[in-house]
């Protein structure tokens, strides 16, 4: 199970168009990225301004069993939490909290 | 601009393990989760900030209008010309819609471009295909959408065969379309430039994906130039190679401080 | 001495008689002669008609159609006993059986509807469980990299003989009647070059094939996981003595990327582990090679991974050197799952700058 929080300070509810949060897995390295999707959540401008952006929002969700965290040569696979704010000007602002999954803390 | 801040917390996170609080975590195990300076999400085009002089792209919109607004872009293998794509178009033209390299539409809002808008803008409403190899002979050109006062781009021009390239040159000087190519070798059309890397721009390249990074050797320019003569004046496969290099660094060092451990 | 004669092995019970190899070599030889001879005849009549329509040989008549209907039997019977010859030779008896239930298997699944599995992230091991062993639960089935090339060879070498034999045909046609072409007979010299040496090469395949023989690999366990003890049962037919025979669990990542409008793919070995040898075994037609044995996964195994253009993939690997025989290697996919993960209480806050 993760649970996690976020809070958005110093941002304007009516400058935001819409926030996305999403529990993903990504890879790395040499090849081409792929993503997985694990959990999405989208909340529009009326939710956010119902809840003040600046009040923490907590979600959670049960992790899967794979693809488990993984650091290769040519590949790794990265776990994160992203969130994304689409501004009313047209700009989108992320940000990525990583976490691991799994137990594979040593190369093979 | 606006500024903020997100702070997020994990409130059960399912993993023991995070490089900073790690028990017992070396400078060896927090390496392991630094990103490769030459990963693909790194070095692909458009991620790279162009190299050059700061006039280069002035020049270049200036051949292009005198060219008419119909022209190619030579160069070899990994010489920059997606690259030089990512940076120049934008200057031109509008992207409404774009298909990469996998067949897939990633951008498309013709539905919500308004012919009449076309004569409105001085960038030119612009279809962006980057073809593949073994993408052939699926590729499709939206013909309908390509009218008088519109833009196509296609990467990788050379791809086509001859029945196909002269196809487009015929259809897009027959409807008035623009018509920007990459290719490796000359085409019917005008040129806009030939692109070459020196070893120069290389290592500055080299030097901005590993700004920062005290993880990584910095190569020096002789070194860059065997390399870039090695593959052929190809940039990709040096950075390509890099990356073999800095795995192969990251594993010694690893090696190293567990045996000091 | 005796064997000099048996140029035609016969099936008795379980075991071969003759000498394995020659006669599997000859009867495969003997059917694409039987493929040219059938071309050269029916080409010879063909072109005779077509060319020569006021001649009085072969005029067309009972005998002119008997002669095209047997020459076209040879054709059809040569060209398909060659193709089942080579092809016996690229895949076991149970293989072939199981390929056929499998292709049933699959028939059977998609008219169900059941769910397309390309989506997740974990290799479907569905596919892999079709195959029923006879010792273990499960047959592997081997990459088809080893057997692509013979198969190459045997449909490059049948097009070509065939295309010589008919322009060898013409030409001595042509020479007959006086109608010297010899820009054409020239062009022969070359063209048959490439015959003798295509043809060589498929016999060269075909005997290696043959002297090997199918690999027969079945697993206790599907998919695997780690920590885990599994039983491995390998069969190796043929005839030939390996100085090494090895089996090995190995893993590899393998990664697609772009080159421009060129697409790579990279492979690296991650992790190797020998099961089996290397060791000495010899191997008879009558009595193929059989081995039993176990291993277990490590705890910190990698699962397999499969993203549209990264993977992680688990293939068992046999290897073998022969003295007589270029060294061979056959690999059978496996896939390997994911132990359940428990999460573990830690609290950590970081502060991200937007802007």
């Amino acid at each position: 199970m993760l649970e996690f929080e976020y809070v958005v300070n110093h941002v304007e509810p009516q400058s935001v168009e819409k926030l996305e949060v999403s529990v993903m897995w990504y890879t790395e390295g040499k090849g081409s990225e792929d993503i997985g999707i694990h959990m999405f959540q989208q909340v529009g401008r009326e939710a956010l301004i119902a809840i003040s952006l600046d009040q923490p929002r907590r979600l959670s969700c049960s992790l899967p069993a794979s693809p488990l965290s993984f650091e290769g040569r040519l590949l790794r696979i990265r776990w994160c939490v992203r969130l994304r704010l689409f501004l009313a000007d047209g700009r989108e602002l992320t940000t990525d909290k990583p976490f691991y999954l799994g137990h594979l803390t040593r190369d093979l | 601009m606006i500024a903020g801040s997100v702070s997020m917390k994990h409130l059960s996170p399912p993993g023991p393990f995070s490089p900073s609080t790690e028990r017992g975590g070396t400078n060896a195990d927090l390496s392991r989760h630094v990103p490769n300076p030459f990963s693909t999400r790194f070095v692909t085009p458009g991620q790279v900030a162009w190299v050059g002089d700061e006039n280069y792209f002035d020049q270049l919109v200036a051949r292009w209008k005198a060219l008419k607004g119909r022209a190619s872009i030579i160069g070899v293998h990994g010489s920059g010309k997606s690259t030089l794509l990512e940076y120049f178009v934008p200057l031109i033209g509008n992207v409404i819609w774009r298909r990469d390299a996998e067949g897939c539409v990633v951008f498309d809002t013709l539905s919500d471009y308004a012919s009449i808008e076309d004569s409105a803008t001085e960038r030119l409403p612009t279809l962006w295909l980057q073809l593949r190899r073994t993408a052939l002979p699926s590729m499709v050109i939206p013909w309908k959408e390509l009218h008088r006062g519109r833009l196509l781009v296609i990467d990788g021009y050379e791809q086509l065969s001859r029945w196909q390239q002269a196809s487009v040159l015929v259809r897009t000087k027959l409807r008035s379309v623009s018509l920007l190519v990459t290719s490796h070798r000359r085409t019917w059309l005008g040129t806009l430039c030939k692109l070459s890397i020196s070893s120069s721009t290389a290592r500055q390249v080299v030097s901005q994906l590993t700004a920062g990074r005290d993880d990584f050797a910095e190569s020096s320019e002789e070194e860059i130039r065997g390399r870039l003569l090695a593959h052929g004046g190809n940039m990709r496969d040096v950075l390509m190679e890099l990356y073999d290099q800095y795995e192969d660094q990251r594993k010694k060092m690893t090696g190293e401080v567990k045996s000091n451990s | 001495m005796a064997k000099l004669f048996r140029l035609f092995g016969k099936k008795r019970g379980g075991r071969m008689s003759g000498w394995w190899v020659v006669g599997s070599v000859s009867e495969a030889a003997f059917y694409g002669l039987l493929f040219i001879l059938g071309i050269v005849s029916l080409t010879t009549v063909v072109t005779w008609r077509v060319f020569w329509p006021a001649s009085s040989i072969l005029e067309i008549g009972f005998g002119f159609w008997l002669m095209v209907i047997a020459s076209s039997s040879f054709v059809l019977i040569g060209l398909t006993a060659f193709l089942l010859q080579v092809s016996h030779v690229m895949a076991s008896p149970e293989l072939r059986s199981a390929m056929v239930d499998q292709a049933k298997r699959d028939h059977h699944r998609r008219s169900k509807g059941e769910a397309d599995t390309a989506a997740t992230s974990l290799p479907d091991a569905t596919i892999l469980k079709d195959s029923p062993g006879v010792k273990l639960a499960y047959r592997l089935a081997a990459n088809q990299g080893d057997t692509a090339t013979l198969a190459v060879s045997a449909a490059f070498g049948a097009a070509w003989n065939a295309m010589l034999a008919v322009l060898i045909v013409i030409c001595v046609e042509n020479h007959l009647v006086g109608n010297h072409q010899y820009f054409l007979t020239v062009l022969l010299v070359p063209f048959a070059a490439v015959s003798y040496f295509a043809t060589r090469w498929f016999f060269r395949l075909f005997r290696r094939h043959i002297g090997v023989g199918p690999t027969t690999l079945e697993i206790s366990e599907l998919p695997l996981l780690p920590g885990n003890k599994y039983a491995l049962y390998l069969c190796q037919y043929g005839r030939v003595t390996f100085e090494k025979l090895k089996v090995s669990l190995a893993c590899f990542e393998e990664t697609t990327y772009q080159q421009g409008t060129d697409v790579r793919t990279e492979r690296h070995e991650m992790s190797r582990n020998v099961v089996i040898g290397p060791k000495q075994f010899v191997i008879e037609p009558e009595k193929p090679l059989e081995l039993d044995c176990q291993f277990t996964l490590p705890l910190d195994t990698m699962h397999s991974f499969q993203s549209p253009h990264n993977a992680i993939v688990w293939k068992v690997i046999v290897e073998g050197e022969a003295p007589r025989w270029r060294t061979f290697c056959r690999s059978f996919p496996i896939v390997v799952h994911p132990r359940p993960v428990y999460p573990q209480p830690a609290q950590q806050r970081d502060d991200v700058n937007l802007t």
